[in-house]
């Protein structure tokens, strides 16, 4: 017992009846004193004069006493489910009295307080729980629930169709850092996007992302807010592209397979959303170089603005030097850019952004001929793009969010088709406007938005000039609504307006969560999307309706410490496809003659995906498995007759795996692919499109060594793309008169790049 | 009359004498402290803490109070194994170190303890919290050190930050030595170990030598 309680035992009624006329009694805690009420009015004269009487005698009781009547609280404390919940405090409200629960969620002590007292139940990860209790002297047992906060349970979040990959939660099925660092990727975002769950594995023939059944076209790649038009390096027949985008400018990748936001429009199947760093931490400077070039970067930071510049040059001769190409560069590929951006964070946690990227590249190269089989010609371009993207987000109070975007892009490419001159030419402005609120307990919040973009493509190809240019408009509204901590449904619609079809259309989407455990939620969206006609179409005059899918998808996720499992179903249906009538099929994508366009085409995908990570079991090993199967087909383009596409593979398997070798201070990231055969064109055959190719396989090894060099953090790193030298065929072409068949083949079986890069951070001074 | 006017003076003494033997904030904390000190897991510090915390409540306009209603919550931080949970507590540090700065007491402790809870912050998602949390740990050290050099805790709490740093970060045992050395030569310069002056860290601060000195 501890002697603060003498002085108020001492004085202190020990019971209501010591009190006369009193009916509530409560401690003062400056005094010391209790305080009495009677009829909730404070005690008049006369009854302090009758409380002297009784302190007076109070007073000699207790001096003569040597032991107090004191109060043992006990209990038990329990969570929602009736678990005994232990380490939480239980106390007397105002006071130092009190303890904590043990193991078993049980509890004892002793107080000497007496009367009308408040209980308080405290526990981090749970509401703090109170309960007025009246002490008398004897014991008191008390039973208390707890009920989890909302930080502890965690909210439940829609995860249908999407992989976050994001530094800002700490749970996160991926970080952006995985996706750098992923073998095989090259340290494209785009090739480590190919190794999850429902995108196709691309051979290295198409440049793109081929999503759930969904062609190169149907997928849109966000930056800030607004659409990237020219995310990939102009396009080659038969050798893939990488992506534009710097792997380090990003904080946040957002990849959603389907069912997307009404933020967002004209994509059948998926939308990559990405969003750029905030303001760097500190001064920096980056040097690299590499089998492909040289780079250099660096920011700038001033108080609460900084600016970023990077400039690099490629050049692939060292790569091409040791690496053997299925294809004959007869003119290098060299190339340029350079970047500047300007950060700032302005009050109230708003922050601007500003990013200027201008780049030039030229190649020649002597490809398989996508118009006869078995010939070759020679493909040369030069790349001039521009883009100016900027964004500012701003919180107008604590619940309100503005939030707008602009971007601006010019793309150029001057190409030698064999003998004939080629040059395209296509630029985007795009504007976007968003106010975001929410209620004060932030259980709804709701987006209004607005979009437009116009954007024009011209072609001449020798003497013949396609053209055209487009102005969409768009609105849409979104709510998001969690009545309850395990629900939450999130509705939109988006409305279009194209100026080119002069159409329009209104879509609703629905998104829906509900949280099944601790660990685990279900999760559900549907959706309709549209999308005008591919450039080609349109390019040539052809105004075809809008086409169309709607998905429906569920997704059930648990993630737990560490490991994370996600299995997710779909079925999409396609309708109003674009249709040539009138020609015969070709397999060449650059076919001229579309014959007659139409809407006629048709087609569905449904399928499975799952993805499983673990990175607990084994300490700095890390690794994941996605898998996906796909069914799906289509009458579309040139097609005659609902199939499954030549660019689909039924299976997708990749297997990532991480280990870091302390010791070594070495990281070795592997990865293995395989997806099953892709249909191929073969005019001998009794079904259209009706043979498949041989299943692909693909083995890459990254390893990285991390050293400071000189105060230089370093990392010198290795890349072996598909080590075994797996000789994958990715189809076949037939000539003309179907006698001769030629194998689509990757532009390079195995593959080797070194790089290093040194990374200068400003120093803090020694504390010694 | 008489009789009462006797027993109020009586009562006016008793009020005086007990009132002196009351246990002063001091007293609360040394017994919580010696919770916290001898603590070996979560368990105990989770006593430490309440009981920590009950003493915060009542001395609202004490730092030092506040400040190991932190202290506590930081430590716990790092013993706890559930990833949500931790923030949780850092949070719970964080809202103590919101009360010292509403006191608006400055002092080379108070920047300790505001680094110590980044640090606790970082040490949630290391991997990808160090480019965050490493500036504001520095920052406050140095801060704490313009304003007393001869605080142990920041030599101490740098050595531990470069000890657990991976080796090729420029961190490592070998690395971590020399900070271990000078926070052991400043704690030898505390004359006296008060509750109110805080002195943790002493012991582990020979742990880790030890440890540094074998390897």
């Amino acid at each position: 017992m501890s002697d603060d309680r003498i002085f108020s035992l001492t004085i202190r009624p020990t019971s209501l009846q010591d009190v006369p006329f009193a009916d509530f009694c409560y401690p003062e805690l400056e005094s010391y004193l209790y305080i009495c009420t009677v009829k909730n009015k404070p005690m008049t004269k006369q009854f302090t004069k009758t409380l002297f009487s009784i302190f007076s005698f109070l007073f000699f009781v207790s001096v003569s006493m040597t032991t107090f009547a004191q109060t043992t609280i006990k209990g038990e404390v329990k969570n929602q489910k009736g678990e005994p919940v232990s380490y939480a405090s239980v106390s007397i409200q105002n006071t130092i009295d009190g303890t904590t629960t043990g193991v078993d969620g049980k509890f004892s002590f002793t107080t000497n307080l007496k009367g009308a007292q408040t209980l308080v139940v405290n526990l981090v990860g749970y509401n703090k729980a109170t309960q007025s209790i009246t002490l008398t002297d004897s014991i008191y047992t008390v039973a208390i629930q707890l009920q989890a906060s909302a930080k502890q349970l965690e909210e439940v979040t829609i995860t249908a169709g999407t992989i976050e990959a994001n530094n800002d939660r700490s749970v996160a099925v991926l970080k952006p850092l995985d996706i750098v660092t992923t073998a095989g990727a090259q340290a494209d975002v785009i090739g480590a996007i190919q190794t999850l769950p429902g995108v196709q594995r691309n051979g290295g023939d198409q440049t793109g992302l081929m999503v759930r059944g969904g062609d190169v076209n149907e997928s849109s790649v966000i930056v800030d807010g607004t659409i990237t038009q020219n995310a990939f390096n102009s396009s080659v027949p038969g050798v893939a592209q990488r992506s534009r985008l710097n792997p380090f400018a990003f904080k946040g990748t957002a990849f959603s397979s389907g069912g997307y936001t009404v933020r967002y429009g004209q994509a059948l199947s998926a939308i990559l959303d990405l969003q750029t760093t905030d303001l760097p931490e500190k001064n920096n400077m980056n040097i690299g170089a590499h089998f492909a070039g040289a780079y250099i970067s660096g920011s700038k930071l001033m108080g609460k603005n900084a600016v970023e510049y990077a400039a690099n040059y490629t050049n692939i001769a060292p790569y091409l030097a040791v690496a053997n190409t299925n294809v004959d560069f007869y003119e290098v590929p060299q190339g340029g850019g350079i970047s500047t951006r300007f950060v700032s964070r302005t009050e109230n946690s708003g922050i601007f952004k500003m990013n200027l990227t201008h780049s030039f590249n030229k190649s020649g190269i002597t490809i398989p001929d996508p118009s006869a089989a078995g010939a070759t010609f020679n493909f040369g371009i030069q790349n001039e793009n521009t883009l100016l993207t900027t964004s500012y987000k701003y919180f107008i109070n604590e619940h309100v969010k503005l939030f707008s975007a602009f971007s601006f892009s010019n793309n150029t490419d001057e190409i030698s088709w064999g003998a004939s001159p080629v040059y395209r030419n296509d630029g985007r402005l795009q504007g976007r406007v968003e106010l975001w609120f929410e209620t004060k307990e932030r259980k709804f919040n709701l987006l209004v938005g607005s979009d437009v973009q116009r954007f024009d493509y011209t072609q001449r190809f020798d003497t013949l000039i396609g053209q055209f240019d487009e102005l969409l408009s768009a609105g849409y509204v979104e709510a998001e609504w969690k009545p309850i901590l395990w629900f939450a449904i999130k509705p939109g619609v988006r409305g279009e307006y194209s100026q080119l079809l002069g159409k329009g259309n209104i879509v609703p989407r629905a998104a829906f969560a509900f949280r099944t455990g601790e660990a685990s939620q279900i999760s559900a969206a549907t959706g309709m999307f549209y999308q005008t006609a591919p450039i080609n179409y349109l390019m040539q005059g052809y105004r075809p309706d809008f086409q169309q899918s709607i998905h429906y998808m569920l997704n059930y996720q648990w993630m737990k410490k560490d490991r994370t499992l996600r299995v997710e179903a779909y079925y999409k249906s396609y309708d109003q496809l674009v249709r040539e009538n009138g020609t015969a099929y070709t397999p060449n994508q650059y076919r001229f003659d579309l014959g007659m366009v139409d809407n006629s085409g048709s087609g569905y995908a449904q399928g499975i995906d799952f993805f499983w990570r673990d990175r607990k079991s084994i300490k700095n090993f890390d690794y994941w498995i996605s898998y996906s199967y796909v069914d799906t087909k289509r009458l579309y383009q040139n097609y005659i007759d609902k199939v499954t596409p030549d660019y689909v593979s039924d299976h997708n398997l990749n297997v990532i795996a991480k280990y870091f070798i302390m010791k070594w201070q070495t990281n070795i990231s592997a990865t293995y692919s395989y997806a099953s055969g892709r249909p191929y064109y073969n005019p001998n055959a009794t079904g259209f499109l009706s043979e498949k190719s041989p299943d692909f396989h693909n083995f890459s090894v990254t390893f990285s060594y991390l050293t400071t060099i000189r105060k230089m953090f370093t990392v010198f790193y290795l890349s072996l793309d598909n080590v075994t030298n797996q000789k994958n065929v990715l189809g076949y072409r037939y000539s003309a008169d179907g006698t001769q068949r030629f194998e689509i083949i990757p532009p390079m079986y195995r593959s080797i790049f070194l790089g290093v890069n040194f990374s200068l951070t400003e120093f803090n001074k020694d504390e010694l | 009359m008489k009789t009462i006017i006797t027993s109020f003076a009586l009562l006016v003494l008793t009020v005086t004498t007990v009132r002196a033997q009351e246990p002063t904030m001091e007293d609360n904390l040394k017994e919580a402290y010696a919770i916290m000190d001898t603590a070996k897991g979560i368990p105990s510090l989770m006593t430490a803490s309440a009981k920590f915390d009950l003493i915060a409540t009542k001395y609202q306009d004490q730092w030092v109070a506040q400040y190991y209603g932190a202290y506590t919550k930081a430590i716990i931080s790092y013993f706890e194994p559930d990833i949500a949970k931790k923030d949780l507590f850092v949070d719970e540090a964080d809202a103590y170190l919101d009360k010292i700065v509403v006191l608006g007491t400055e002092n080379d402790h108070v920047f300790v303890l505001k680094a110590l809870v980044a640090n606790a912050r970082m040490a949630v998602d290391g991997e990808h919290r160090w480019q965050e949390y490493g500036p504001i740990f520095e920052e406050n050290l140095k801060k704490a050190k313009e304003l007393n050099e001869n605080n142990p805790h920041i030599y101490y709490l740098k050595a531990v930050s470069v000890f657990y740093t991976p080796k090729m970060f420029g961190g490592g045992a070998k690395k971590a030595k020399p900070y271990f050395e000078k926070a052991k030569e400043k704690y030898a310069l505390m004359t006296e170990r008060t509750v109110m002056v805080p002195y943790w860290g002493e012991p582990q601060n020979e742990d880790y030598l030890k440890q540094v000195n074998a390897d």
